[in-house]
């Protein structure tokens, strides 16, 4: 689990920091917006009607669309996609367990563009392409200097010296 | 141990997975009042969901010719409301303003009475 954990360092500080500005401002708009207005977390917007964890009503017959697979499993999908956005965020913002949380926003991501912006044109698709390229680096850095994991793996590696 | 982890984790997604939002029917009863507008052609409603559209008109029928219209129509929503506009010949009311929110009531029936052009 530490090796998934561990961050890799970059030379100087600052240039951790430069890393973390684009994970945590997406983090912030996946978990704040796009997330919280499918998935139910405390900071949902109240007239989404949306319980802690739940996922939006319209969201698993959007996912059936995509065929194949989607079209047997779309409430598992949904919610994996739902859980993906708004706790993955949260996880990216705060640099916590940032490659579980970069995996599962990449294959969201992934998903979101081939099955569905894609069909609405390019343009529609810049979004999720955004996230897409944040969490590749994060997958590949994880936290950075910045963030939770780095805490962790330091006070790991600390005991076990 | 460490499978019995995994194991947890990924029951505890699928119980997770379950949980879906509920949704209902809720009938919507307009009536729209068009007092004043001359040469009524036609009077609709353009909204977020089936059976609403942004691109074309969900007709309303006159109640009293060229004052009250009325349609109804029946959405399935786990949403307290939905966004709309009413038309008159096409055009919309309430340019650069915000949409319409009919609220649903707590019945699977809303009656949701409305001015042409002014805000509720």
């Amino acid at each position: 689990m530490i090796k998934i954990t561990k961050p890799v360092l970059l030379p100087f500080w600052w240039q951790d920091l430069l890393v973390a500005i684009p994970r945590i401002v997406c983090g912030y708009l996946l978990t704040v917006h796009f997330g919280a207005d499918k998935f139910g977390l405390p900071w949902s917007p109240a007239d989404k009607n949306l319980g802690l964890f739940e996922i939006a009503f319209w969201f698993p017959g959007d996912v059936a669309n995509y065929g194949g697979i989607f079209k047997m499993f779309p409430d598992f999908f949904a919610w994996m996609a739902g859980f993906s956005e708004a706790v993955g965020g949260i996880f990216l913002l705060l640099g916590f367990q940032t490659r579980i949380a970069s995996f599962l926003i990449l294959a969201t991501m992934l998903g979101a563009i081939f099955l569905q912006q894609i069909n609405e044109g390019m343009w529609n698709t810049l979004p999720a392409l955004g996230f897409l390229w944040v969490s590749l680096y994060t997958l590949t850095l994880g936290s950075g200097r910045f963030g939770i994991d780095y805490l962790i793996s330091r006070k790991k590696t600390d005991e076990k010296k | 141990m460490k499978k019995n982890r995994i194991l947890i984790i990924l029951l505890s997604f699928l119980a997770f997975s379950n949980c879906v939002q509920k949704s209902s029917k809720k009938t919507v009863i307009l009536k729209l009042n068009v007092q004043g507008i001359k040469n009524i052609e036609s009077v609709g409603i353009r909204g977020n969901e089936k059976p609403l559209s942004w691109d074309y008109d969900l007709e309303l029928k006159p109640i009293i010719k060229d004052t009250l219209y009325t349609a109804t129509f029946s959405i399935i929503t786990g949403y307290k409301f939905t966004e709309a506009k009413f038309t008159v010949n096409n055009q919309f009311e309430l340019n650069d303003k915000n949409n319409r929110r009919i609220l649903f009531s707590e019945n699977d029936t809303t009656v949701y009475e409305a001015i042409f052009n002014i805000e509720n």
